[in-house]
This record gives structure tokens, C-alpha cells and sequence, in this order.
């Protein structure tokens, strides 16, 4: 399931801010051996293409743990970048990846585009505290 | 007891060329590029007649240079031209050319245990058990990816890693024959089957490690490790393809290991930090694998991501610093 705000904000050539995706996928298992399976949810969770150039944006900066959420263990990921120009605003890129069930997975992305630091925090907590998922 | 000395004529990987036993006080021997000396050395730098050693009553040598221009040196020190040098044992350079004098007071070392005598009487079955190891790595990666064609996938995996070590034994074996006459096929096949199976399954299980203790930089571990196992083959393998000492295939291996490290961080590490697309999601999960480390709270991972600031900015920095905002054309 994939949700994002179809709009945002031209700041300058190439720079598009206030922008919010959020993406759900849930992987089952259809006969797979548990290594072959969490492979496959790795390499899922891995395969996102980003965009942004290194003349807009500074490389990210990176946490992960693994954390109860409701209802499911997780690893989160959080990585946020600075804008160089734009100093206020930065890019959010979160990805939950559940870690309870080794038949069954949710890979779960929630992206912030161009957001200041404190709003991206809040929609971040909210967002954590809303994941809810059973495996 | 009668003096004695050996002489020895090192080669240009240390390893003897020619050796050379004299005796009885008085006995003098000569050292030169002139046929008529005891010692002939092919080298244009020596002298036809460069230096003389007599053994004296004591048993000890002595070296005296027959006035050439460019000497002789002994441990490394220019012979005094008119005396000479006593000596009890040393080396002797004549031109670029290496000899090493022993006598009676040499202290002689007892017997060294041959400790890689266990490799080369076990060479047949190390060597399978390597290459089954190798190529049961081969086929368990081809499976974890869940291939649509599983027989083809590993067959393939199987034989590009047997093609590796293929290569890589022919290739050492080769130095072998060049510098010492043999082919040495099983031990080199050894070395390499079982060091490439250490660094496979080692960089395997460093990541299951990493998961459990939720250690992010054992990535670099891992690289560490491979590092250390390319450093032993690479070692072994000089030893037993070359007539290289043990400080010159120490020095060798180190450096060809310092190349292979900077190829396996590019790999697991990341190739360039600055990019501004790369993002650590940490160690691969394991589904419903034991964790050493416990589950965090949410509001304590909530505290840690809001550090994240302080380091996004200091990227912010460090990118400005190296790329400033008006030569990136804004």
C-alpha cells in the first residue's frame, strides 16, 4: 500500500520540498526456507532508489535499533540529511522492517522531502506510534 | 679441533647459490670476478680481485678488501683497507654480491620443528575438504537467493568458484615451477581452498553476529577479517612459491593485503561516503533469530534520533567544506 501528498514545493531548479510518502508491503512466505525468505525481505528493504544530487543535499546521517512497536518487534532505520542551501529543511527517510515472524514481513517506508527538523520528528513519532501490524 | 668456515653465496631472494666449506688455520680464500679465485662472482660491481678471508688459529676470519674502489663491507661496515676485520660469523657484501661466513663460534640453534609438516602430509584431503567447502559456499548463496532454476543457479555458482580457484592455484602453482622446480599443486590448492572458505563463511557469520549484538561496524569487522585470512594465504603462498625470506613475504603479503582490504570495504562498506543517495539501515534482520541485545523502547529510540541533527549538520559541513555553495554553481 502506497500513500503520498501529490504536491510539493519548488524551491529552486532541481529542489522540491514539503513532500511526504509513505509506502506498506507486506511479505509472506510461500514455501521458502526462513534464510531464503529474510534474504529476500533484505534485499527488499534495501532496493530503494533515492534521488537527490550532492550539489542540493549533504549525505545522510544514519540510526537504526530494533524497537517494540504496537502489536511487533522492529528494526527502524532513520536517516536524515541536511539541505546545503536550505539549512532549516531536511530529508527524512525512515524504513521498518518487522523482525517477529520468519514466514511473514512488513517493510514499511515513511519519506519526508524538504520538511524542517522538529516537524519531521513529529510526523516521524506519529507515525511510529500509529504502526500497527499482526503478523 | 681444527678452524673451520663455511662460506655462503646468497641469491637475490636470500636463498644459498653456492656454499663452501674450508679448513685448517691459515687457508685463505679469494674472492673475485678473476677465474683464478676461490670464490667467482658474476658481478660487474667486484672487483677481479676484491677481498681475501684466512682462517685463522682461533677459528676466527679474517676479511681484508685488496684495495678496491668500491669496497668491502662486512655487517654492513666498510673494511679498513690496510687491516682488515676480524670476524667470528657475518655478512660480507662484495659489489652487490651477498655472502654469509659462519665458523665454530657460531652458536648452532637446535632442531626447529617443521610446523607446516602437517599441510604437506595432509595436502590430499585438505585440499578436498577446502574446494567441497568452497563450493558448498557457492551453492549455499546461489540458494539464498531462491533462484527460479536451483540445480543451474548452484551449478553456475559452483563453477565460477571452482574456476577462482582454478586460476589461483595455477597461478601460484606456476610461480612454484619457475622459482623452485615444482608445481606444488595440492599445497597451493590448500592454501587457497581453505582461506577462501574462512573468508566466505567467516563474512557469513560475521553478519549473523552483527545481527544478534546489533553491532553495525562489524561490517568493517568482517573486512578485517577477510583481510587477515588474504594476508595468511598470500604469506603461505609466497613461502612456498618463492625463495622470499620471511620479512620480504611479510612485506609483500601486506601490501597486496592492504589492496585487497580497500576492494573489500569499497564492497561492504561503501565506495564513497559523500554520497548523498547512501543510507546505513544497519545489519541485515534475521526473522525470528535470538538477539543478544534487547528490544529498545520507542521513546528511547525517538531521544537517539533526535542526536541525528547534530550529525546531519556536521555532514552539512563537511560537504560544504569540500564543495563550497557557489563552486557547485547555486
Amino acid at each position: 500500500m502506497s500513500c503520498r501528498i501529490p504536491s510539493q514545493i519548488l524551491v529552486q531548479s532541481g529542489v522540491l520540498v514539503a513532500g511526504l510518502s509513505m509506502q506498506h508491503r507486506v511479505m509472506r512466505s510461500m514455501g521458502l526456507h526462513r534464510l531464503q525468505f529474510e534474504r529476500q525481505v533484505n534485499r527488499l528493504a534495501a532496493s530503494v532508489v533515492r534521488s537527490g544530487t550532492a550539489a542540493h543535499v549533504a549525505p545522510y546521517a544514519c540510526h537504526n535499533g530494533l524497537v517494540s512497536l504496537d502489536g511487533f518487534d522492529a528494526r527502524i532505520s532513520t536517516c536524515v540529511r541536511q539541505y546545503r542551501l536550505f539549512s532549516d529543511l531536511y530529508d527524512f527517510d525512515v524504513t521498518v522492517v518487522s523482525i517477529d515472524d520468519p514466514d511473514e514481513a512488513l517493510v514499511s517506508r515513511l519519506v519526508l522531502q524538504g520538511v524542517a527538523f522538529d516537524s519531521g520528528e513529529r510526523i516521524l513519532k506519529r507515525y511510529l506510534g500509529a504502526l500497527q501490524w499482526k503478523p | 679441533m681444527e678452524a673451520v668456515m663455511l662460506i655462503e653465496q646468497l641469491g637475490s631472494h636470500g636463498h644459498t647459490v653456492l656454499r663452501q666449506r674450508i679448513t685448517g688455520a691459515g687457508t685463505q680464500c679469494r674472492i673475485g670476478r678473476d677465474l683464478g679465485c676461490d670464490i667467482v662472482v658474476d658481478d660487474e660491481h667486484a672487483a677481479p680481485q676484491h677481498a681475501v678471508l684466512t682462517l685463522l688459529e682461533d677459528g676466527r676470519v679474517r676479511v681484508q678488501d685488496l684495495g678496491t674502489r668500491n669496497g668491502t663491507r662486512v655487517d654492513r661496515k666498510r673494511v679498513p683497507a690496510d687491516t682488515g676485520i676480524v670476524i667470528e660469523q657475518g655478512e660480507i657484501i662484495v659489489g652487490h654480491t651477498q655472502l654469509f661466513v659462519r665458523t665454530r663460534h657460531t652458536p648452532v640453534g637446535q632442531e626447529r620443528v617443521f610446523r607446516r609438516e602437517f599441510v604437506r602430509r595432509y595436502r590430499t584431503p585438505l585440499a578436498v575438504l577446502g574446494v567441497v567447502v568452497c563450493l558448498a559456499f557457492a551453492a549455499f548463496y546461489q540458494w539464498l537467493g531462491a533462484p527460479a532454476s536451483l540445480p543451474r543457479a548452484m551449478l553456475t555458482g559452483a563453477l565460477v568458484a571452482f574456476g577462482g580457484l582454478a586460476l589461483w592455484t595455477g597461478f601460484w602453482g606456476l610461480m612454484s615451477k619457475l622459482n623452485k622446480g615444482r608445481w606444488e599443486v595440492r599445497i597451493h590448492l590448500t592454501i587457497a581452498s581453505i582461506g577462501a572458505a574462512l573468508c566466505a563463511w567467516g563474512y557469513w557469520v560475521a553478519g549473523l553476529v552483527a545481527y544478534a549484538a546489533q553491532w553495525s561496524a562489524l561490517a568493517k569487522v568482517g573486512v578485517a577479517v577477510v583481510g587477515a585470512a588474504a594476508f595468511a594465504m598470500l604469506y603461505l603462498h609466497l613461502r612456498e612459491a618463492t625463495h622470499y625470506g620471511r620479512r620480504m613475504s611479510l612485506t609483500l603479503a601486506g601490501v597486496v593485503t592492504v589492496l585487497i582490504c580497500a576492494v573489500a570495504w569499497v564492497v561492504a562498506v561503501g565506495v564513497d561516503a559523500s554520497d548523498v543517495n547512501r543510507v546505513e539501515l544497519g545489519p541485515d534482520v534475521r526473522l525470528g533469530a535470538q538477539r543478544v541485545v534487547p528490544n529498545r523502547d520507542i521513546a528511547d529510540y525517538l531521544t537517539e534520533v533526535d542526536k541525528l541533527q547534530i550529525h546531519a549538520g556536521r555532514h552539512r559541513q563537511r560537504s560544504l567544506l569540500d564543495a563550497p555553495l557557489a563552486d557547485a554553481g547555486e
